[in-house]
């Protein structure tokens, strides 16, 4: 097995609040290995979008870091000067937004901006910059593409500049590359062409794609190995055909329960989780899923659960997981 | 099955954006946002009306409720025709509509116990208690009474959500026209606001016409569903034969192109290549034609009439019955 | 139930948000004092502003006089406080009836038919393309110098202003979905004004009123400095600085009081408005939450 690509490990991040410190991350490890395509799914505070900022290095200013490392071939990004992390951003990781209208500056044409985006290749002239950003948009599905790099965003239409987007991404080469929600503003159809288009990057791809989303179909259809988030903390982790065929945590069964795709006979009431997110100001000392959870025991809300191995690389936080109850 | 509202050939076009200088090119070109569009809402019942954006179909919404002025067409209610806006004012006790964004649907700088009871206010329904009013209709959503004091930003996206269900059957309306009734809900509480939907439907008896892209959602909450494409029906039919038996390829791929959780499931293929085309650019013939896998010359040519292919189950396409999928 | 409680803290009250923060601490207490002197200023001055005392005139500051007093005599702090009367009045008066007509003209505008809003921004422009200090001269040259006028002449030059404001702000509301929902429910439009639409283009209207006055404090007193504003023997720090500078050598005191309370209204008003502006903005209070 590689060495890991990209590993965070034991992050913790606190917002500090007129209401206390906000734990929006606890402990959260993450790896990713060259050629792997990772999925983190999580709700609405789930923190994944905090764990996106951080992998970055852009958080906002409230934030701090209280534990955990962000290595990328071993370098730590948190321990880097802005600058050096500056350079890393870009060169070595780089993210596909989610509205791909607020990615580009509207009042530059799109081929200066993705000749702007090689800054870090040095001794590179502007020629072959220009000629791998052509190449770029048509890689990503851009026909014409020598034309499409004198508009400007909002002369396309939305696929494109998705597509144009994961090109702003592409063209800086990077290890890592980070989906944020990449499907998420767009509609049924480009959906699925923006899927294949990621499936077929992920095989041309030399690094590692690490796909945020609140959308199990996302996650299914294109992610090796997923994370699953709740309340700031993962609670399970493992291939995607053992997350989705036999998940160990309760909240990851309830979670694929709730998706109305797979449901073929509609059922009396539509399932849902009751109950919310417990407020992580601070948070609870027990399994945070816990008040919302059908298997809880007062255990459960006493103390926090352990990592229980289900089978290789399957891993989830909860003392009751099928076949591997954790003794009393 | 009676029928609660009817749209016959129903036509909206508006003026094509132009120039400062537009007056002085006389005889102003128009596009044609809806064509054509012949619907029936049954009381006690759910139209699914699906569409991707562009598709015009919240404008349908808008033109049913009077909020949009139609060029061609007639709409009824009850059987009876509206044809002037002091007959679409008659309406408004008994239709209602939810929009795509909860907070913004409610007034920033009103409490939401008053804005809840805006409805009996403005159609001068006598209200001993106003708080009590509004207490009763929180409580009937599943909201605590305390939320009347907050003010809209001060909810959540699902409190929102449900205040603004409380303000739509406020008055018992007899149509509930919801536009995207789970966007920006997280998964696991979408199903609350369906279930509720569809538990006050069945209590109250109200036809719901649910707008929306979502087609796993259409298919377990309505009974029949209705997709547009470029401002046209392009099928309609009961929801079960529907999504079993497609019979438009748009339809067919719309349904194959939903990304499935199941990694065992995961598609090799691309149902659907293409963008939908500008509305400002609507293709010759059938609307469909350049994305079609079907595609024939007679579809570049001539444009399909909506006709019956199984039993309530129409479809725009020339080769309905031949296509497999 | 999922959604009982989950909403984010209420937020403190308006006075309280500006009064925490010492730049707008400061704006607030300076306002105040300023209307306080205005308001109360028969009990606050010492003596009668325009009491003419020959014998004593250009005394220095002293205990009996702690301001001076100018070439008729008559003591300046009570000059000065009444003065504040007259440029609050005017400011408060001017622009508080053009922000009433500007609201009104500027909801007309935007909300009613296409025509009448095409002719009103029409007029509004017509308006606004006259040259403030030129108009008014103009306009004092006709009329007359006195506070009247002077308040006629900032009417006519801030309403389309503001208007413009309303209308825009009004035009961005007409189409927001909570108008629609209105009007799905079937409110009339003059409830919709009224009820949905007033309320939310008040607060930037507040704003740009209080960043408005210290301008108009200082046109009265420029105005009034030239001798075309308030009328003498009412006090104005306009005319009390004339005064000063036509004493200059015998009373050099009299300039800087005369000074001194143009600068803190001014520094007053612009902090509240500033203060107010941060304070009314929804964005900049969600980005405090979390």
């Amino acid at each position: 097995m590689s060495t890991p690509l990209f590993e965070i490990d034991k992050l913790s991040l606190q917002y500090h609040t007129n209401g206390g410190a906000f734990h929006a991350l606890r402990d959260v490890s993450l790896t990713a290995r060259r050629g792997e395509v990772i999925g983190i799914v999580g709700e609405s505070g789930s923190g994944k979008s905090t764990l996106v900022s951080a992998m970055i290095g852009l958080l906002s200013a409230n934030a701090y870091i209280t534990n955990g490392s962000v290595k990328i071939n071993d370098t730590d990004l948190l321990t880097l000067s802005e600058r050096k992390r500056r350079r890393f951003r870009g060169h070595d990781i780089a993210v596909i937004f989610q509205d791909p209208m607020t990615a580009f500056n509207p009042v530059l044409p799109l081929g200066a901006q993705l000749i702007d985006f090689q800054f870090h290749r040095r001794g590179v002239s502007k020629r072959d910059k220009r000629q791998h950003a052509i190449d770029t948009l048509t890689h990503v599905g851009i026909a014409a593409a020598d034309k499409i790099m004198a508009k400007y965003v909002h002369e396309l239409s939305g696929g494109m500049r998705q597509r144009a987007a994961i090109a702003a991404a592409l063209v800086m080469t990077p290890d890592v590359l980070i989906a944020d929600e990449p499907t998420t503003a767009l509609d049924v159809t480009m959906e699925a062409q923006i899927i294949h288009l990621l499936r077929q990057l992920s095989h041309d791809h030399d690094g590692t794609i690490i796909v945020v989303t609140h959308h199990l179909g996302v996650i299914g259809e294109l992610c090796d190995r997923v994370y699953v988030m709740y309340a700031g903390q993962v609670v399970e982790e493992g291939p995607v055909d053992a997350i989705y065929h036999t998940p160990g945590h309760p909240y990851t069964t309830a979670l694929i329960d709730c998706d109305l795709v797979h449901l073929d006979e509609t059922p009396r009431t539509l399932p849902t989780i009751p109950g919310r997110v417990p407020d992580l100001a601070p948070p609870p000392a027990g399994c945070a899923f816990a008040n919302r959870c059908e298997k809880a025991q007062t255990r459960c809300f006493a103390s926090a659960p352990p990592r229980v191995q289900i089978a290789k690389e399957h891993a989830a936080w909860c003392f009751r997981v099928p076949g591997h109850e954790v003794a009393q | 099955m009676t029928a609660l509202m009817t749209a016959a050939n129903l036509d909206v076009s508006l003026p094509m954006p132009q120039s400062p200088l537009q007056f002085l090119t006389p005889g102003r070109a128009t596009i044609d946002i809806l064509r054509d569009i012949s619907l029936t809402i049954d009381a006690k019942t759910t139209l699914g009306l699906v569409g991707e954006s562009g598709s015009g179909k919240s404008t349908l919404a808008r033109a049913l409720l009077g909020l949009q002025p139609i060029s061609g067409g007639e709409i009824c209610f009850d059987q009876v025709p509206l044809t002037t806006p002091a007959g679409f004012q008659s309406l408004r006790r008994s239709t209602a509509m939810m929009f795509q964004d909860p907070i913004a649907s409610l007034s920033p700088r009103m409490r939401i116990g008053k804005q809840l009871t805006e409805p009996f206010v403005i159609h001068r329904v006598v209200m001993p208690d106003r708080g009590a009013r509004a207490a009763q209709l929180l409580d009937r959503v599943g909201l605590p009474a305390s939320l009347a004091d907050r003010y809209p930003h001060e909810l959540s996206g699902g409190q929102a959500r449900r205040v603004c269900v409380a303000r739509a059957l406020a008055l018992s309306p007899r149509l509930l026209i919801a536009d995207e009734p789970t966007a920006g809900l997280d998964v696991s509480v979408q199903g609350e606001i369906l279930n509720l939907l569809r538990q006050i439907r069945d209590e109250t008896g109200l036809a719901l016409l649910i707008i929306t892209h979502n087609l796993p959602m259409v298919r377990h909450v309505s009974d029949h569903v209705a997709i547009m494409y470029l401002g046209r029906l392009i099928e309609t039919g009961p929801t079960r034969t529907v999504f079993a038996n497609p019979k438009h390829p748009y339809t067919q791929n719309l349904i194959a192109s939903k990304p499935q959780p199941d990694p065992r499931k995961r598609r090799s293929d691309l149902a659907i290549k293409g963008e939908i085309p500008s509305i400002l650019r609507r293709p010759e013939g059938c609307e469909f034609h350049n994305r079609c896998r079907f595609a024939q010359d007679l579809c570049r040519q001539h444009p399909p009439e909506l006709r019956e292919v199984s039993a309530g189950q129409f479809a725009r396409c020339h080769y309905a019955e031949t296509l497999t999928k | 139930m999922s959604c009982v409680d989950e909403s984010p803290a209420r937020a403190p009250g308006l006075i309280r948000k500006l009064a925490r923060d010492p730049v707008g601490l400061a704006g607030l207490i300076l306002v105040l004092g300023f209307l306080s002197m205005a308001v109360f200023a028969p009990y606050l001055a010492p003596y009668d502003p325009i009491k003419i005392d020959v014998l004593n005139k250009f005394q220095p500051p002293s205990p009996a006089h702690p301001a001076g007093t100018d070439q008729l005599g008559r003591d300046t702090l009570s000059r000065i406080i009444f003065g504040a009367r007259t440029a609050l009045t005017i400011a408060l008066v001017s622009t508080g009836l053009a922000g009433v007509f500007g609201l009104l003209l500027g909801m007309i505008a935007g909300f009613g038919p296409r025509l009448l809003d095409n002719f009103l921004v029409l007029v509004f422009d017509a308006f606004s393309s006259l040259p403030m200090i030129m108009f008014a001269l103009a306009v004092i040259t006709v009329l007359g110098p006195g506070t009247n006028t002077l308040i006629f002449v900032i009417l006519i030059v801030s309403i389309p202003g503001y208007a413009r404001l309303i209308r825009a702000q009004t035009l961005s509301l007409k189409n927001s979905d909570f108008i629609m929902a209105e009007r799905t429910m079937g409110a009339s439009h003059i409830r919709i004004i009224l009820w949905h639409v007033l309320p939310n283009v008040v607060g930037p209207l507040v704003i740009v009123l209080s960043m408005d006055i210290p301008v108009v404090i200082m046109l009265e007193a420029g105005l009034s400095y030239l001798n075309l504003g308030v009328r003498p023997p009412t006090p104005s720090w306009g005319n009390i600085l004339y005064d000063g500078y036509t004493s200059l050598r015998f009373a050099p005191t009299m300039v800087i009081v005369a000074g001194i309370p143009l600068v803190l209204s001014t520094i007053g008003f612009t902090f509240l408005g500033e203060r107010l502006r941060d304070a009314l903005d929804p964005k900049i209070q969600i980005r405090g939450l979390r």
